[in-house]
């Protein structure tokens, strides 16, 4: 084997297609790589070593795990940018969050992400801060927001649905 | 008059509730009755439940759009996250009939049931619709004559377009907050980086560096095209990033000036009178000065006219 | 086109339009709507006075709404045949001159005051006192086989909101074909419309509007030509204008082209390998190109004074109308539908009538001259046989059986059906030229009265009984 050359099979282009279809981002049969969405990606433009189309060409060619540490999939702002002028009708963003649940379902997601989740089944917001009683009293809002936050039967219902789902093996909470 | 369900999301109750009170005043004022949508979770945001499991998320998010259907209203929300999704959840259960099914049986776990009878809607684009660029003028006391805005309408609220129950003519060049920041009387001009991303979002939480990176980008483009007296934003999350964000790229030296940031119905508020420690009270880059004046005699639409 | 028109056996009918058929090979009966041109083309002679002085100011159809021209008018300098045309819908009838109306008469000299272009024309061939009839003439033709090549049209800038399309430095290849002719809107120089002056960056780009799910998903086949010899042209003749083209692929199959793009390449004509994802607007009014370059692996930019786009090519209009006036198919494309796509290109699925060129799909000029000469060649045979071969699986009505309900004839997609007398009753008859065969009028009489020969129920019964006879 060659150091430089990358040996393509087609039992791992199924496999990893087939996974991807699976968790949500059938589009990526259909790309044909023009380019269209990286030239104009936040990801892309940000500097980031993966974004929609180096993404898809990897899942294309059977590569699943080599870039499941990458971190870069969870800069993807969901913009939609890329969906708005894909010729392909591929919605390349689906396909980098259909990874992203790949990722997220080894565990290979970032701590904030962790944070976040957390965050949304015990309070029901992912973003979360003890101080906003005082900063609503002070614009003259009450201190209780007409929220999940203030509604323990609403933070209930979420976590039913939480824990009707595959989320719960990962053992966040 | 209209009624319509606000949705607020997580920034704007709990870490941006200015904005929330700015648009309690200024929607009620120009015939947009607001109503609660009590209990209202996280929209759920993209970094969330969204990245984990698309069944899940569906069903988060179609709960919540439950609670306005249960009020016969529909939504209107200001931060672009949560518009996205929820947008996002309606297109994606009503053309889908798996995604409906697993919807429908996840929630019957909570007892409740989609509809699809509320349309989801974006502050701007319910302005934009039901009040209108004219009334808003009508109804403002200060102008924002010869002041210049950089407008920053966010990148969910305006791709994917085919989603939203309204839409810009043209998402790479849009004109609606454009019009809406006019209706105030200011000018609006063209930057070339007006539709980027501002860098916010899962971006940040990634690489904080990269995503100050497309700031900068962006607020040198403002600066040096159009040396704008102020940006107006159409999204909490771009709030945080060109408010908070600007402050630390000047902490660290990378840029020497300094521009005010207001959302679009802070600005509003202000314009119509309301009261800046409820409606423009938190922010990283000082307002002060610029708020002065906003609110200042000299400005009073009324005198200007005569 | 010249040689068409002198040609003594070709009779040249412009400004018309194909209204209504009847009837079948050999014996089409054509109703042709001579439009209104509203001045004498028997007297005039295309001298164009009278779009000299014309005041009203209309977009160029002819150059791409890149100039104007005025309410009367001749196309283009070597229209056939040259005369002009008054487009009523914008003549704005100067002097009060309605046609059909008397001229008022001047108080001053006592002579009846006329219209600019009445009394520009040397030739007396725009006299707005005649009431002519705005609906024009309608001729009956006589034709035993018609050949269709009604062309194309480019889709317009406006469709691509990325490329920002409000932006007069951005334009269709069409566009730009028109500004560097001779006889376009700046007489052939080359500049931008923001400035007039010359650019010193061009970009083109390529599959705006094909292979696109949200337009077309057909490749146009004829960019990536015309773009190479358009970049090519320019290149020769203002060889330090910078020049990008920007392709998703670059297809330029059979003689002479692959050598064709490779020259453009060695001339210094940049290749960036990547479909550009938007345009922006930087404050000086050049246009930041957003590309990509695939061999790079990475996102490029461009600074353009000019972006070019390489727009689809689609059927004009007005073809759906003119397919069901001919009772042609149209396929998923908009393009008119040959008979076999690889063993009938020229046919239709009526016999008689033929295609030829863009109209029946995409392709450039030596393709459509040879299709156009085969469709010549399908087209004369019958004709100078005298006779046509025709399937003889088709269908037949026993007249005995027919009860005149008329189902038959409203659903035959082939019009094969007309009613005739037959001893004071209305009885169906099925053309044998026209009816191809497909059993719907079979299976839709109510009176069992119609056969398809070769499918008879005897005949699928012992079909059935053949193959089930092994098991």
């Amino acid at each position: 084997m060659y150091e430089g050359v990358i040996v393509l099979n087609e039992k791992d282009r199924k496999q990893a297609i087939e996974t991807i279809v699976r968790l949500g981002g059938e589009g990526v049969v259909r790309c044909i790589q023009c380019g269209a969405c990286e030239s104009i990606c936040p990801m892309a433009l940000a500097g980031f070593t993966l974004n929609p189309k180096k993404l898809i060409r990897l899942i294309q060619t059977g590569h699943l795990e080599e870039m499941i540490e990458d971190s870069s999939t969870w800069a993807c702002q969901a913009c939609n940018r890329c969906v708005e002028i894909c010729p392909r009708n591929v919605k390349p963003f689906e396909v980098v969050f259909a990874y992203r649940r790949y990722q997220a379902m080894e565990l290979a997601f970032s701590t904030s992400a962790v944070q976040s989740q957390m965050n949304l089944f015990e309070k029901g917001h992912a973003v979360y801060t003890e101080a906003y009683k005082e900063t609503r009293q002070k614009v003259g809002l009450p201190p209780d927001p007409p929220t999940a936050a203030s509604y323990p039967e609403a933070v209930k219902e979420i976590q039913t649905l939480i824990e009707n789902s595959p989320i719960m093996e990962l053992g966040l909470f | 008059m209209n009624t319509m369900g606000l949705f607020l999301g997580c920034n704007i109750p709990l870490k941006l509730p200015d904005i929330e009170q700015s648009m309690r005043k200024a929607l009620p004022a120009l015939g947009i009755d607001l109503v609660d949508l009590e209990g209202a979770s996280c929209c759920p945001s993209w970094g969330t439940l969204p990245s984990f499991d698309l069944p899940t998320w569906l069903s988060v998010s179609a709960r919540n759009i439950t609670l306005a259907e249960e009020k016969g209203v529909d939504i209107v929300t200001g931060c672009n996250s949560c518009f996205g999704i929820l947008a996002e959840t309606k297109h994606m259960v009503e053309h889908n009939e798996e995604y409906r099914k697993t919807v429908q049986e996840k929630l019957a776990l909570i007892n409740r049931r989609y509809k699809g009878t509320s349309n989801v809607y974006h502050v701007l684009h319910a302005l934009y619709k039901f009040v209108g660029p004219e009334k808003i003028n009508e109804n403002i006391k200060y102008t924002l004559r010869q002041m210049t805005i950089a407008i920053q309408v966010g990148c969910h609220a305006l791709w994917p377009s085919k989603i939203m129950a309204v839409r810009d003519p043209n998402p790479f060049f849009p004109t609606i907050m454009k019009e809406l920041c006019e209706a105030l009387e200011a000018d609006v001009p063209h930057y070339s980086r007006i539709e980027a991303c501002c860098g916010m979002g899962g971006m940040r939480s990634t690489n904080m560096e990269k995503s100050l990176g497309l700031l900068k980008e962006k607020l040198i483009s403002i600066k040096e095209e159009i040396d704008a007296d102020m940006i107006v934003v159409g999204c909490s999350s771009c709030y945080l990033q060109m408010d908070g964000g600007q402050k630390i790229l000047r902490d660290r030296g990378e840029i020497d000036f300094e521009i005010p940031v207001f959302y679009y119905t802070q600005l509003l508020a202000l314009c119509m009178g309301f009261d800046p420690k409820q409606v423009a009270a938190i922010q990283e880059t000082p307002r002060e000065d610029i708020i002065a004046r906003i609110q200042s005699d000299k400005r009073l639409k009324e005198k200007q006219e005569g | 086109m010249v040689q068409v028109s002198t040609n003594p056996n070709i009779e040249l009918l412009t400004y018309s339009e194909v209204e209504h058929i009847d009837g079948f090979v050999g014996n089409f009966k054509v109703k042709v709507r001579k439009k209104q041109t509203w001045v004498d083309w028997k007297k005039c002679t295309g001298c164009g006075e009278c779009m000299e002085k014309c005041p009203v100011k209309v977009p160029n159809e002819f150059n791409a709404g890149l100039d104007h021209r005025p309410a009367v008018y001749i196309q283009f300098p070597q229209a056939v045949p040259k005369k002009a045309v008054i487009d009523i819908d914008n003549c704005i009838n100067c002097a009060g001159r309605k046609f059909g109306t008397e001229p008022k008469i001047s108080k001053r000299t006592g002579k009846p005051i006329l219209a600019p272009c009445e009394r520009a024309c040397p030739a007396g061939a725009i006299n707005r006192s005649l009431a002519l009839d705005p609906e024009g003439e309608v001729v009956e033709l006589d034709v035993g086989t018609i050949v269709v090549a009604t062309g194309f049209k480019v889709m317009e800038k406006d469709w691509f909101k990325e490329y920002a399309p409000h932006h007069p430095d951005v334009m269709t290849a069409l566009q730009f074909e028109r500004l560097l002719s001779a006889t376009g809107p700046t007489g052939g120089k080359l500049v931008r419309p923001s400035t007039n002056e010359k650019p010193k960056v061009i970009s083109f780009i390529s599959c705006v509007g094909s292979r696109d799910h949200r337009y077309h998903t057909y490749c146009s086949r004829v960019c990536c030509m015309y773009m190479i010899k358009q970049a090519k042209l320019i290149k020769d003749k203002y060889p330090d204008i910078d020049i990008y083209m920007h392709f998703m692929d670059v297809r330029t199959p059979g003689k002479d082209f692959d050598e064709y793009y490779t020259s453009a390449i060695e001339k210094g004509i940049n290749i960036v390998r990547g479909k550009p994802g938007g345009i922006e607007v930087l404050p000086d009014g050049r246009l930041r190109v957003m590309a990509y370059d695939a061999g790079l692996g990475k996102d490029v930019e461009v600074q353009a004074d000019m972006v070019i786009l390489a727009t689809a090519i689609e059927v004009p209009d007005d073809a759906k109308k003119l397919a069901q006036t001919l009772h042609l198919t149209i396929d998923g494309s908009g393009f008119f539908k040959e008979l076999h796509p690889k063993l009938k290109p020229v046919e239709t699925a009526v016999e008689g009538i033929y295609l030829a060129g863009c109209c029946q799909g995409p392709k450039d000029i030596p393709d459509t001259v040879a299709q156009a000469k085969g469709a010549a060649a399908a087209a004369a045979v019958p004709l100078a046989r005298g006779k046509v071969v025709i399937e003889p699986t088709i269908s037949e009505v026993d007249q005995e059986k027919c009860s005149g309900c008329g189902l038959c004839v409203a659903v035959c997609p082939y019009q094969a059906i007309t009613m005739e007398l037959v001893n004071d009753r209305p009885r169906a008859k099925i053309s044998v030229t026209a009816c191809k065969g497909c059993g719907v009028c079979t299976s839709t009489c109510p009176s069992e009265a119609i056969i398809l020969h070769g499918f008879t129920d005897k005949q699928i019964e012992a079909q059935v009984e053949a193959l089930t006879m092994a098991v």
